[in-house]
């Protein structure tokens, strides 16, 4: 365990308290990540914010029962944005009030996010993710895309380590015959760079 | 290679509303929906135990609560957070009665730990759910007569409120030798008052409620998820069990509930 997994099990441990401050904390850790997942499935910026928003909102209120991975709440974070963005509007009636209340930005795309579009969010990915299950989805997300392992994501999917390799296995292969592409790791790592 | 970025402006935004929210009073949701549904098990225990029931003559459920109220009652309009004054306590009363109502989203705080929380859609829509939470608490909980309601500063709500005493009563038994009646301190009787979600009264068995419970905990542990987190579905959504008379032989019809 690293000192910013120990800093977060602190995080944690005060916002499983009640303490707003922990929850803003742990929001500025893991805005980013979140965000950017959120955004990869949805290729769109203000629905990716909501996604994101109420990832850390749902956080807070399955707070008793989220399972934390090496003293991180962001495999839990990373599988509920999933939800959230395969569920936007269910999840944005439960926060409608709050929600409402964000500012949302105009993106306006210039020429350079275009071209950042093109790699970044690539809609034949997102595409491709979509058809997906829900658990192969979230498979994917955790340990194809976020380099987490096996043994590390069977956990917060309740599966068993067999189970989740063989659906890995699967899932790979789907994805590889969605998006046609002979080498799937090399154009995830195009397409989403490094996930640190 | 730079990646999307969550704008400022609604970084800064949320932040702040999640340590609001955070910070809030925490919603004690079994006794939100045990009060403010009014559908569920423990909602004919409120039916038969409020002051209009003892003022009405209605007979109070066996195993239920009889809530008299020994003072005027006082009412009003509020914002935000308030202190409600009821005046001195009369010799005859162990508890204050309290029925509170959104009038804006919010929520809703009163000692004790009480809160009812009031979403846009439950004010509004055509789901819109009932607003309002009714409780009774202890005397010393509003030390001279000073009941403090917790509410953020925009939200507008009414009260009613009287010093009241409560009476608890034993369950009844049928002539199968079933106890009957409201759901009390120590446990449910054999066949449990019910207010179905259609507004039918009656009865549902204890066994079958737990075994529904079961069947319903099973499911979810395989299929039945929270679309958002994909944890388990509410355990006790969607079920219908067999509503019957206090014979517990008569059927009466259906129990289902949210």
């Amino acid at each position: 365990m690293d000192a910013t997994s120990i800093d977060e099990t602190a995080l944690w441990q005060r916002g499983l308290s009640g303490d707003g401050s922990a929850f803003g904390s742990i929001f500025d850790l893991h805005r980013a990540r979140v965000y950017r997942h959120s955004y990869r499935l949805l290729v769109d910026a203000s629905e990716a914010e909501d996604a994101t928003a109420i990832a850390f909102l749902e956080l807070w209120r399955c707070r008793s029962s989220v399972r934390v991975v090496d003293g991180s709440v962001l495999p839990w974070l990373l599988v509920t944005a999933t939800n959230s963005a395969r569920n936007l509007n269910r999840g944005r009636s439960r926060y409608r009030a709050l929600l409402d209340s964000l500012p949302h930005e105009s993106h306006h795309r210039s020429a350079e996010d275009e071209a950042l579009n093109d790699v970044v969010a690539d809609t034949q990915l997102a595409g491709a993710l979509a058809q997906l299950s829900s658990i192969d989805l979230q498979l994917v997300t955790l340990v194809m895309i976020e380099g987490y392992t096996v043994s590390s994501a069977a956990p917060i999917l309740g599966l068993s380590a067999g189970a989740t390799r063989t659906r890995l296995h699967r899932a790979r292969a789907a994805l590889r015959r969605y998006l046609g592409h002979p080498t799937l790791a090399l154009y995830l790592q195009s397409s989403l760079g490094d996930a640190s | 290679m730079t990646a999307p970025q969550m704008s400022d402006s609604f970084a800064k935004a949320f932040r702040q509303a999640l340590v609001t929210h955070v910070d809030a009073p925490t919603y004690d949701r079994r006794r939100h929906r045990r009060w403010v549904l009014g559908r569920v098990i423990a909602a004919f225990t409120l039916l038969a135990s409020t002051a209009t029931a003892a003022a009405t003559g209605v007979l109070v459920l066996p195993g239920g609560t009889q809530v008299t109220p020994v003072s005027s009652f006082v009412t009003g309009t509020y914002a935000g957070t308030e202190t409600v004054h009821l005046g001195p306590a009369p010799d005859d009363a162990n508890g204050i009665v309290v029925s509170l109502h959104c009038l804006t989203p919010g929520y809703l705080g009163l000692p004790g730990g009480t809160v009812v929380s009031c979403a846009a859609d439950d004010l509004t829509g055509s789901d819109a759910q009932p607003d309002f939470v009714y409780d009774v608490i202890p005397l010393t909980d509003a030390s001279d007569g000073a009941l403090i309601v917790t509410a953020p500063p925009e939200s507008n709500w009414t009260v009613l409120a009287a010093y009241s005493t409560s009476t608890g009563s034993e369950w009844a038994t049928n002539g199968n030798g079933e106890s009957y009646g409201a759901i009390s301190e120590t446990g449910p009787p054999d066949l449990i008052a019910v207010r179905s979600a259609d507004g039918a009264t009656g009865y549902i068995r204890r066994s079958d409620l737990e075994r529904a419970v079961v069947t319903v905990v099973a499911n979810s542990a395989t299929g039945a998820t929270d679309g958002i987190t994909g944890a388990p579905a509410d355990a006790a959504s969607g079920s219908s069990l067999p509503l019957y008379d206090s014979d517990g032989t008569t059927q009466i019809g259906e129990f289902t509930h949210d």
